[in-house]
């Protein structure tokens, strides 16, 4: 009896993981023809001149990455059964990093921006590009898959990602950081579509390639903007300089010491009398380490932080003093 | 193992349902669940590491400021992580907890072996994850890297299966979930959140600190097992520095495909010879475990310390001894022992002499003494015969510097036994060698001679070459490899240098191309070595006087050719630059000359003699290490001509002994 409830459990296994896998493939099947493969300006310097994007509307909307590649004249457009079509860029957000094109075709299978899903991490993804342009004809995406590894803001520290777009995004433990991949889609196992696969880009904080996607909710906003009309083409493929208002550390009362190497530990070398700085108690050896929650691994990071604060803030910083850590709250005043 | 149990009851269940046709989570689901599980279980246990201050670049690798990971190992404030987090030798050091608590941390100790750092926090009652026995770890099954790099509030996670036990020496396990500075120090988990390992880069051919960082991401990755940190934890808290343990032996057998592990030397005061384990010997055991091959030994120390007793089985002759020894971390350096012979160099397969003939005998040393003579044929170092010139070298290596050997040589008809004092080998470069007089062949070689231009097959790189005219494949010929700075192949120059050298002493050129103006790139010593190969099968390069030039910004590849190719280069040139990357442990079996030729100090930049440094640092290593002074040149324009004679010199008699 055990032997043969041993049996009918393995074959009832089996039957399960066939039927999983069968509704992985129904859900690839339905994904792959709402994918384009993109063709257009690039080719030198090592920016691959074709990418990838996804339909959005039956009338032939694409949304992909705004990027190099659409700095072309035409940019040619391969639909999942081979088709070519020229693709005119109608409209972008640099903010978010998207771009729409329009083809001129009809019924075309396509996402439903209304229907899209939320995962966490460890959550098991799909994620679909024409990286390498492995594909060029009729022939379906590159499908990788993987798992979400975090979810993150790629804006929680300024200048450690070289990327237009700010904001919330997943992190994939799948390696989609390939030429061609940008404008890919990330989907659930079950088909929802979730994100799209953003540029190659490195992290700084560890220089390895980052794996990252946009959550498309996040462009969902600037996508039916452009969509609906509301939104113009923007020529600038970069995003305005940010206003600082310049302040140093001399303006709370702290002389550092000299910055001589790239990473100059923060160490305050004397404290001005009479300052913000010396009626909160800071001395001289105290190691800045945090500023506002963020970590100051040299005496430019510090400065990156001081320069965007904004008069009437608060300036929270931490210091090492000796095995210690010590906090204190400076008010940014209100000129310089 | 409740949590698996349960995992595999509620599959079990589900799959009965889904067969009834009822609606139910797919596998997927199922497994996603149970790994996002696993990861809030553990949550609690890896922290964020951050640091302030500290170097941009280590060796050739950008180093990233973090954050980084570690796992708490003891609730009252011990944390474990990689020695990768702190390559840039960070100012300070901070830790942050799951929640949000912030702590200066400081190192308490170091594990050179396994490359992981202890930090202590002032917390207490942190949780720890349990760590899974090693005898549970199967191949195949799920593992889930962590780390906690891209948001503090839950960690990043990446999963894949467990690839294989026992990898680098026993020391790790191999996973292809992706590893990289974003997990490097977090735990490697199983689908019930249990610690499998701690993830660290490592690299089974390399030790150096930043080995294995390259293949972040490939699907090749490790982790120490929890078990055996914890078993050594205890000695990590104490403030012990654990390092990998030496025998101090070298083995007859070498390379990936190594036989029984029977000695050739045994090191003076190592841990073998403490032990009168002599040459001869073979280790067949190892605390009750058998030893059929190097590579089982290899295992075995691996996962020992510097400090562990071990217990050896040594088949000797018929017997089976068993001995006591105790691994150490340090060797006493190897110093060459020198006679003061230059041999004929023959042919591999030239077996008209049987010993060595002396090409030239240099003058105040050991062998000028005892008064041997150029033509003379060595045959015996003490009661063992030695039939070729690798023979001696073996024979003669065995022994220690000041202690008498006695020689046996041939003269005409005459046998003569002689006693002979080996000193140091010498620095410096033979004041001159006797040029050879080669006849060209008597019909045309099969090789071309000549200047020769070729490429490479498929990513190869292209090079020069020039084969004297009076190449014969019956002589054996030396090898010089050229590689030039960045911008200028310096190729006219060098050709018009050593040509008439080349005929004098043997020598052939050989001048890789780095295919990029930016000159040379680390990656590329592959790409050189496959160049030499070529030379090699081709034409008859003598083994034993390979030699490679590097000039300013060359040096970094040369040396790092020279340091990790023993096998195939036997003299190293440093041109206007110091060393750069650290030198192997001295080896008997590849003995490496170096060659360290800068103008005199003083005339160098930032006031500091980094070329003296240098030269003091090899010798002290044990590398016969010799100085030249070029004169300083306004422009970068190459060897000059004095230094180009000296070099020829010291390729020639790379093989004195």
């Amino acid at each position: 009896m055990r032997v043969f409830s041993v049996v009918l459990g393995l074959w009832l296994g089996v039957c399960g993981v066939i039927r999983a896998e069968e509704t992985v493939h129904d859900a690839i099947d339905s994904v792959q023809p709402k994918l384009v493969k993109l063709f257009g300006a690039g080719g030198f310097k090592n920016l691959a001149g074709y990418g990838t994007g996804y339909l959005v509307s039956s009338d032939g909307h694409i949304v992909t990455v705004w990027s190099h590649l659409l700095d072309a004249d035409v940019v040619t457009v391969v639909l999942h059964d081979g088709r070519r079509f020229f693709g005119k860029v109608v409209g972008t957000d640099a903010r978010k990093d998207v771009a729409v094109l329009k083809i001129e075709a009809e019924e075309c299978p396509h996402f439903d921006l209304a229907k899209t899903g939320q995962v966490g991490p460890g959550a098991s993804v799909l994620a679909y590009s024409n990286m390498f342009k492995v594909a060029s004809g009729d022939e379906p995406m590159t499908v990788m898959h993987g798992v979400v590894s975090a979810k993150t803001d790629l804006d929680a520290r300024r200048g450690r990602y070289e990327v237009p777009y700010t904001g919330p995004v997943y992190i994939l433990d799948a390696v989609t950081n390939n030429p061609g991949a940008a404008g890919g889609v990330v989907t659930t196992f079950d088909g929802k579509l979730l994100a799209m696969l953003g540029r190659q880009v490195k992290f700084s904080g560890s220089n390895t390639w980052l794996n990252y996607a946009m959550p498309i909710d996040e462009l969902r906003p600037s996508i039916e903007a452009i969509l609906s009309g509301k939104s113009r083409p923007d020529d600038s493929l970069t995003t305005p300089e940010e206003n600082g208002s310049d302040f140093s550390p001399l303006d709370f009362g702290i002389v550092l010491v000299p910055d001589v190497v790239r990473r100059t530990p923060a160490y305050v070398e004397t404290v001005v009398t009479d300052s913000q700085a010396s009626q909160l108690g800071l001395e001289p050896d105290d190691l800045i380490v945090f500023a506002n929650g963020e970590l100051i691994s040299s005496i430019r990071t510090l400065q990156d932080v001081l320069k965007r604060l904004t008069p009437g803030d608060d300036l929270q910083l931490t210091v090492r003093r000796g095995d210690a850590l010590v906090t204190v709250t400076f008010r940014v005043p209100r000129e310089k | 193992m409740k949590f698996i149990c349960s995992a595999a009851t509620a599959m079990t269940a589900w799959l009965l349902l889904a067969s009834w046709g009822v609606a139910q989570p797919s596998v997927v689901e199922l497994q996603q669940e149970t790994v996002q599980q696993a990861v809030a279980a553990a949550d609690a246990s890896v922290v964020r590491i951050e640091t302030v201050g500290g170097f941009d670049l280590v060796g050739e690798l950008l180093t990233g400021a973090g954050p980084t990971t570690g796992l708490v190992v003891r609730p009252d404030g011990y944390i474990i992580t990689s020695q990768f987090n702190f390559l840039s030798k960070p100012s300070s050091i901070l830790v942050t907890l799951p929640d949000d608590r912030r702590f200066p941390a400081t190192i308490v100790a170091q594990d050179d072996s396994r490359m992981l750092t202890l930090l202590k926090i002032d917390a207490t009652g942190l949780p720890t994850l349990s760590a899974v026995p090693n005898d549970e770890i199967r191949v195949g099954q799920t593992a889930i890297a962590l780390g906690r790099t891209y948001a503090l509030e839950f960690p990043n996670v990446a999963v894949g299966i467990i690839s294989a036990l026992n990898r680098v020496w026993g020391r790790a396990l191999q996973t292809d979930a992706h590893t990289s500075p974003v997990n490097y120090g977090g735990p490697l988990l199983d689908l019930s959140g249990r610690c499998l390992g701690v993830i660290v880069p490592l690299s089974p051919d390399e030790q150096t600190e930043t080995a294995g960082v390259e293949w972040y991401d490939s699907g090749i990755g490790f982790a120490v097992p929890l078990a055996d940190i914890e078993a050594v934890l205890d000695r990590l808290i104490e403030g012990e520095t654990l390092k990998r343990g030496l025998l101090g032996g070298s083995f007859e057998d070498k390379g990936v495909l190594s036989g029984e592990a029977k000695l050739i030397r045994v090191r003076p005061d190592s841990p073998l010879d403490k032990a009168d384990i002599q040459p001869d010997d073979i280790i067949v055991g190892i605390d009750g475990e058998t030893i059929t091959r190097v590579n089982d030994l290899k295992h075995a120390l691996g996962r020992r310390y510097a400090g562990d007793d071990v217990k050896l089985a040594i088949k000797r002759g018929d017997e089976t001894l068993e001995k006591q020894v105790t691994l150490t971390d340090e060797l006493k350096i190897f110093k060459f022992p020198y006679l003061g012979i230059l041999p004929e160099s023959l042919t591999p397969d030239d077996a008209s002499v049987d010993g060595v003939r002396v090409r030239a005998v240099f003058p105040e040393t050991p062998a000028a003494t005892a008064e041997i003579r150029a033509g003379d044929i060595l045959r015996k170092v003490g009661d063992s015969t030695v039939a070729n010139e690798d023979e001696l070298r073996q024979q003669l290596y065995r022994t220690e510097i000041g202690q008498e050997v006695s020689i046996e040589l041939s003269r005409g008809m005459e046998t003569i036994t002689i006693q002979c004092d080996p000193v140091r080998y010498p620095d410096e470069i033979p004041e001159s060698v006797p040029s050879l007089t080669i006849e060209p062949p008597d019909e045309e070689p099969t090789s071309a001679t000549g200047r020769l231009n070729e490429q490479l097959p498929g990513d190869g790189l292209g090079f020069w070459a020039f084969v004297p005219p009076n190449y014969r494949p019956d002589q054996n010929w030396g090898l010089v490899v050229w590689l030039h700075p960045s911008g200028d192949t310096m190729e006219a120059r060098t050709l018009r240098q050593w040509t008439d050298y080349c005929e004098q002493h043997g020598l052939i050129l050989l001048g890789p191309r780095a295919g990029d103006v930016s000159g040379w790139s680390l990656d590329q010593s592959a790409a050189v070595v496959a160049t030499i190969e070529w030379m090699q099968e081709r034409y008859s390069i003598d083994s034993r006087r390979v030699a490679v030039i590097g000039f300013e910004d060359s040096t970094k590849l040369a040396a790092q050719l020279a340091f990790r190719n023993r096998e195939l280069i036997r003299g190293l040139v440093l041109h206007s630059s110091p060393l750069a990357v650290p030198p192997p442990d001295n080896d008997p079996d590849f003995p490496l000359q170096i060659v360290v030729a800068a103008p005199e100090a003083g005339e160098t930049i930032g006031g500091r003699d980094r070329i003296g440094a240098t030269v003091d640092f090899l010798r002290e290593a044990g590398f016969p290490t010799a100085r030249l002074t070029p004169p300083k040149s306004d422009e970068a324009e190459g060897l000059d001509d004095e230094t180009v004679h000296q070099l020829v010199l010291w390729v020639d008699s790379l093989n004195r002994i």
